[in-house]
């Protein structure tokens, strides 16, 4: 097992490099722990926008102890705009993935290791809620890398494509309360909305170039 | 059992932290925020004031400093979100006493750190009664006048305990400690807190801790590591004046008394009317037990007192205001325990004729 060459955003966040497709993705879509960094920064989006999207998926703190729906831990009910927005504030050259790149970035992480991902705790660049986050999925019996990156059971995410401009894709937990079909996102088109609107089921990953100006 | 010894260093802790809410919901508020930081100023001494920081932010500015630059802060910092994580994450190991939130709507991630270290430090101070911030996990008040947050902020020092696990407390080298249910204790009025302490324990090696605890009943750690074991003290001749007490009280018979003209029973060095003494070489021993080596003709006086004294049975005398209390070792539960029999003020310590004589005194101090 070679060693990962993550990168980090300036939340701490890690990304996966996908040389084949020359960018890196992010190893968990926008996490509400991320998210709260944002919050908390002067410039950020405002308590308000978050309590509103809190309503479509309650929060759960990757510090609290005891069982916990895992994404609880992901940010969902934004729009590719807001994730935009986040993107923007993490710096320049980060946005939502093409379908394509999505594609090579759950390739890419399912050829990972488990200890690859989990040797992110020793890393001093990772955040400690990212840390955390990887503890904690792994402490409740997720045992596989795309697991343990929300690649399968997490959401659906955006992602950019033609027409119309963004879509979903992903292995979300299925909901035995709403059973829904959704293909394999390796071969299925994104999942796209007849009306746009906030939903519970969407959230977001990112994506940055392999290099970006002014990193070392 | 082994008298092994410890030094207690007291440290510097960081200062209390008052967390203002600066978001959008807050806006309104900053007025009544700034002048609660400009009246902790008033209400509180230099020593005991509080840092300021913002939620959502990590930095954190003492008071004076804040004041000066109040409205630069507020102008960089407000619309920051009601976050707490980025400043308790910014602790590490070094948490204030006291973390006080003032805040107008619930913070996001409060609840997060209630099973942390950092629980029992939190509070919160709501600036509107009719909205609960804190649902029972922290102390929670009303932003009522300005005494009120200064109480809730200010958590002085009431005690420092030391003590060890199996562990009996049997001399110590400062007078500002005393020994309290088997551990060592002092006020927050002792001049100094480090103190070396040696411990009686059963076992070959055994583990000190520490604690500085505040009036609201949280408490920091204090460091405490391995110290060299003093040494013995010199013995110094009783005058031939005081051979005739010891003579006595060897005996089993009280002693007559040249200062009060009375009787003193064994182990009753002061005179009723507590002006004079039987034994003058040991007044200035101040208190504790002194240990007394008789020969033919002839009394030594160890040069120190100490506030205990190990029986020849394995048990400990301490010295108390009254009586000496006794404690006995109990192997199965591994603590000392202390015996509803009072000891004696005049105690034998072994076959060559070593004893025992407990000075008066209220505490126990000296080595």
């Amino acid at each position: 097992m070679t060693p990962t060459d993550w990168l980090f955003d300036r939340t701490g966040f890690p990304y996966l490099p996908v040389p084949a497709a020359r960018i890196a993705v992010a190893l968990f879509p926008i996490t509400k722990a991320q998210t709260e960094l944002w919050l908390a920064d002067a410039t950020g989006p405002g308590d308000e926008w978050y309590e509103e999207l809190l309503r479509f998926g309650p929060r759960v703190g990757w510090r609290t102890i005891g069982k916990f729906v895992p994404t609880q831990l992901v940010l969902t009910g934004l729009n590719p705009e807001e994730a935009g927005m986040f993107a923007a504030w993490l710096g320049t050259g980060y946005r939502l993935p093409t379908t394509a790149e999505w594609r090579a970035g759950d390739r890419a992480v399912s050829k990972l290791l488990v200890p690859q991902l989990l040797a992110l705790a020793n890393d001093s660049r990772t955040h400690p809620a990212a840390a955390g986050i990887l503890k904690k999925l792994s402490d409740s019996g997720r045992r596989t890398a795309p697991s343990l990156g929300f690649w399968e059971g997490g959401v659906l995410e955006w992602v950019v494509r033609p027409t119309p401009p963004h879509g979903g894709l992903g292995r979300p937990t299925p909901d035995p309360a709403a059973p829904r079909l959704i293909g394999d996102p390796q071969s299925f088109d994104p999942v796209t909305l007849i009306r746009p609107g906030r939903l519970a089921a969407f959230g977001a990953r990112l994506a940055r170039p392999l290099e970006l100006e002014g990193e070392p | 059992m082994n008298e092994t010894w410890f030094q207690l260093r007291s440290r510097s802790f960081p200062r209390p932290v008052v967390v203002l809410d600066v978001s959008a919901a807050a806006a309104a508020l900053w007025p009544v925020l700034h002048s609660t930081v400009e009246g902790l100023a008033e209400e509180l001494p230099a020593a005991a004031r509080p840092d300021v920081a913002f939620l959502g932010d990590s930095v954190r500015y003492p008071l004076d400093a804040f004041l000066k630059r109040a409205d630069e802060l507020i102008a960089v910092n407000r619309g920051r979100g009601r976050v707490i994580s980025p400043l308790l994450e910014s602790f590490g190991a070094h948490s204030p006493a006291r973390v006080v939130v003032i805040t107008t709507r619930p913070v996001i991630d409060l609840a997060d750190w209630r099973s942390s270290p950092n629980a029992g430090r939190i509070a919160v101070i709501r600036t509107d009664p009719t909205v609960p911030i804190a649902n029972g996990l922290y102390p929670e008040t009303d932003l009522a006048d300005v005494r009120a947050v200064a109480a809730v902020v200010h958590q002085p020092v009431a005690q420092i305990r030391l003590a060890v696990e199996g562990g009996l407390p049997v001399s110590w080298d400062i007078r500002s400690y005393r020994f309290e249910n088997g551990e060592l204790v002092a006020d927050p009025s002792a001049g100094s807190w480090d103190v070396r302490a040696g411990f009686l324990v059963g076992k070959e090696s055994a583990t000190a801790s520490a604690r500085l605890i505040r009036a609201d009943k949280t408490f920091d750690p204090l460091p405490v590591e391995n110290a060299e074991t003093p040494e013995e003290p010199q013995w110094l001749p009783f005058p031939p004046s005081e051979l005739t007490a010891l003579d006595a009280w060897r005996a089993g018979r009280s002693a007559h008394c040249r200062a009060c003209g009375q009787d003193h029973t064994p182990g009753v060095v002061a005179c009723s009317d507590e002006k004079g003494t039987i034994l003058p070489s040991t007044v200035r021993l101040g208190t504790g037990f002194v240990r007394v080596r008789v020969k033919m003709f002839k009394a030594d006086f160890a040069s120190t007192a100490r506030p205990t004294c190990l029986l020849s049975d394995g048990r400990v005398a301490v010295s108390t205001a009254d009586e000496p209390e006794l404690w006995a070792f109990d192997s199965d539960s591994n603590q000392w325990q202390k015996s509803d029999e009072p000891g004696r003020r005049f105690e034998r310590l072994s076959e060559d004729d070593e004893y025992a004589i407990a000075l008066p005194a209220a505490r126990g101090a000296g080595r």
